[in-house]
């Protein structure tokens, strides 16, 4: 009797797991059509820039010779679709051309910088869900009291904040005026950067044991990841309201409740109930951050790939535009196929319905 | 909407119509007071918007409100006017990507999984805003002004095409759900083509969220403008304008003169939060946005097939 039962289960666990295996395959088939659209897109993209890109590579005051050298060079000369196939080829193998403003490869460049935006999103990310979550969820229980309408408020007015000036105000009261946190010049101010493990500053300085250091990249983090998080938690908020309110509101709650169920229980069952659109909202506000991180860096001068991006824009340096937007592009791509791999993982109908 | 489900503590559908009417006419409010002051701006100030006054960083008083930049330009008359910018670029980016992707949102969702051709173009079409969307919004939008060229028509060029797959979405949803409503069976089964039932009865039911969410795109428009012109890939320096403004006034905050920045960024978070509210009070609407539309296709219907 017993032993049917678990071979029973044992069946349907694997049955799931199938179907857990071709919803993923799934995903990676519309993954690496979306990688290829966002490749192309950023291909032809570039190429709308009007006039001659040598010219505006090589500048006003070329020769016809130097311009027909970097043509050769840059292989404008191929017609479109070569250099379409030999940009993703290029893609393939991580090249990604080279920059105007650095002289160094596209790729070498965005390796170098993105541990540091990487830094400031997953922070920002990190803290915006440890105080967005809760707060949603108390929320839902005293939405008519003061301090839920001034939560409530706050969320609905803080993604009209512009995040540039949030973080210019910050920097001129915390740090300008009563110097509580150290002035933008960066990640570490003068100091030198701990050995990279993986270029975040606070987990390398914590993995080697700097102690000093990291207090010091943590106190550089704070003002930016503050920024973020009062600018972009707000949505969070209001998704983990919406969503417990609708799990509370389930009715199994009153159901375990009158009939004597723990209710640590119900507790359990109604967070996992609410918790795939906070996924959800997780990986939407994690695409907002790479976006916010883009003008928050250019005021803290942070030496990440947004500051990169600006100054690529500014210096008409298009390898490194479409170097930045195809990164960017996998970025979020990732992030929403992490998104739905957790998703499959917390929500149990999605791995049996879909076959 | 809610009527016939159960109630809940505190969230009865007429609290939840309360709210949204306060959320709408306040978005009202403040937009029309924005819009207002804007319109108005040369009879509510005695300068110009880029005309130098007598004296730099100038700190806030009773003759100038706001106190000077370090052009001795005015700061509140350029926030006055500012949104002579920000609001028109913002407002016809919008309206440019709502005019374009409502068609596209519509035929993508009512020929979805509906006939060789049809179906085709349904994929290529939402497979297209995959692409689009699977870029952050903001630097989307940053690497299309960077390759455009910056100003405001590559500004609002850029913002249209950025905005264009929320509307598409947007609309496909509606067109998806009323399908399969009875007055497009009825309508189909009078040899009414799928073009002409999309367009004429479809479409103007599923219109009302998205036309609540022009309101809140408008708001992110005008923050993405700014944000743009803040790094110097939007309008250019002298420009009464928020985000140029705050750039300006931020190399004078580690020396204390906070008024050229702080100012600009007060206004621009208001008109944004303006227009979230004003778009979120109607999508929350009970009466606002629906029923009277779906009423006339209904009585169409009725009038036609009884």
């Amino acid at each position: 009797m017993a032993s049917a039962t678990t071979e029973a289960r044992a069946a349907r666990r694997g049955l799931r797991l199938g179907r857990f295996g071709t919803l993923i395959g799934r995903r990676f088939r519309f993954i690496v059509i979306q990688l290829l659209g966002a490749a192309t897109l950023a291909f032809f993209l570039i190429r709308m820039v009007p006039g001659d890109p040598a010219r505006v590579l090589a500048g006003p005051a070329a020769s016809p010779a130097t311009l027909a050298e970097l043509r050769r060079h840059l292989g404008l000369d191929d017609s479109l679709p070569v250099q379409y196939v030999r940009y993703l080829g290029n893609l393939l193998r991580g090249d990604l051309g080279t920059s105007l403003t650095t002289g160094q490869d596209v790729s070498a460049d965005l390796w170098q910088r993105g541990p540091a935006t990487l830094e400031l999103i997953l922070f920002a990310l990190l803290v915006s869900m440890l105080i967005g979550v809760p707060l949603g969820v108390a929320l839902a229980r005293r939405r008519e009291k003061r301090s839920g309408k001034a939560i409530f408020g706050y969320a609905m007015f803080s993604g009209s904040i512009p995040d540039f000036w949030l973080a210019l105000i910050l920097l001129y009261l915390f740090s300008f005026k009563w110097e509580i946190f150290p002035p933008p010049i960066g990640r570490l101010g003068f100091e030198t950067p701990p050995d990279r493990i993986t270029g975040m500053y606070t987990v390398d300085a914590l993995v080697t044991g700097d102690l000093a250091t990291f207090w010091l990249a943590a106190q550089h983090l704070a003002l930016p990841v503050i920024t973020l998080t009062l600018v972009y938690s707000g949505l969070i908020v209001k998704v983990a309201n919406a969503s417990s309110e609708q799990a509370f509101g389930a009715g199994f709650v009153d159901l375990y409740t009158s009939a004597g169920v723990r209710s640590t229980l119900a507790l359990r069952r109604a967070t996992r109930l609410a918790l795939p659109p906070v996924i959800t909202v997780a990986a939407i506000t994690n695409g907002f951050l790479l976006g916010g991180a883009v003008l928050v860096e250019q005021v803290f001068a942070w030496g990440g790939v947004g500051q990169y991006a600006v100054q690529a824009v500014r210096g008409a340096d298009f390898a490194a535009i479409q170097g930045f937007i195809v990164m960017a592009a996998f970025f979020n791509i990732a992030n929403y196929l992490i998104a739905d791999i957790a998703m499959l993982g917390v929500d149990p109908r999605l791995g049996r319905t879909e076959s | 909407m809610s009527r016939g489900r159960a109630p809940r503590r505190g969230t009865g559908s007429r609290r939840r119509a309360r709210i949204a009417n306060a959320k709408t006419r306040w978005g009202l409010i403040i937009v029309a007071v924005i819009a207002l002051s804007t319109v108005l701006a040369p009879f509510i100030t005695p300068f110009g918007p880029e005309e130098i006054t007598d004296e730099v960083l100038a700190s806030p008083g009773f003759d100038q409100f706001f106190g000077t930049d370090r052009r001795a330009m005015d700061v509140f008359t350029r926030t006055l006017y500012a949104p002579r910018v920000d609001l028109t670029i913002g407002v016809i980016a919008t309206l440019i990507a709502f005019v374009i992707g409502v068609p596209l949102g519509t035929v993508a969702g009512m020929f979805e999984d509906r006939g060789r051709l049809g179906g085709f173009a349904s994929q290529i079409i939402m497979r297209g805003m995959d692409v689009m969307q699977a870029f952050p919004v903001f630097v989307f939008a940053l690497a299309l002004v960077a390759v455009l060229g910056t100003g405001a028509t590559n500004l609002v060029l850029g913002l249209a095409f950025v905005n264009t797959p929320v509307f598409v979405r947007q609309i496909r949803t509606g067109v998806l759900v009323l399908r399969d409503e009875a007055f497009v069976e009825a309508a189909l089964i009078a040899g009414w083509s799928r073009l002409r039932i999309a367009f004429r009865h479809v479409l103007p039911n599923a219109l009302g969220p998205a036309a609540s969410l022009v309101s809140v795109m408008i708001g992110f428009s005008i923050l993405l403008t700014a944000g743009l012109s803040f790094v110097g890939a939007g309008v250019r320096v002298p420009t009464a304008e928020w985000g140029v403004m705050i750039a300006e006034g931020s190399a004078q905050l580690p020396t204390g003169q906070w008024w050229p920045s702080v100012f600009p960024g007060l206004s621009l978070a208001l008109t944004v939060f303006g227009f979230s509210l004003l778009g979120e009070g109607l999508r929350e609407s009970p009466t606002a946005m629906d029923g009277r539309r779906a009423g006339r296709s209904r009585r169409w219907a009725e009038r036609s097939f009884s």
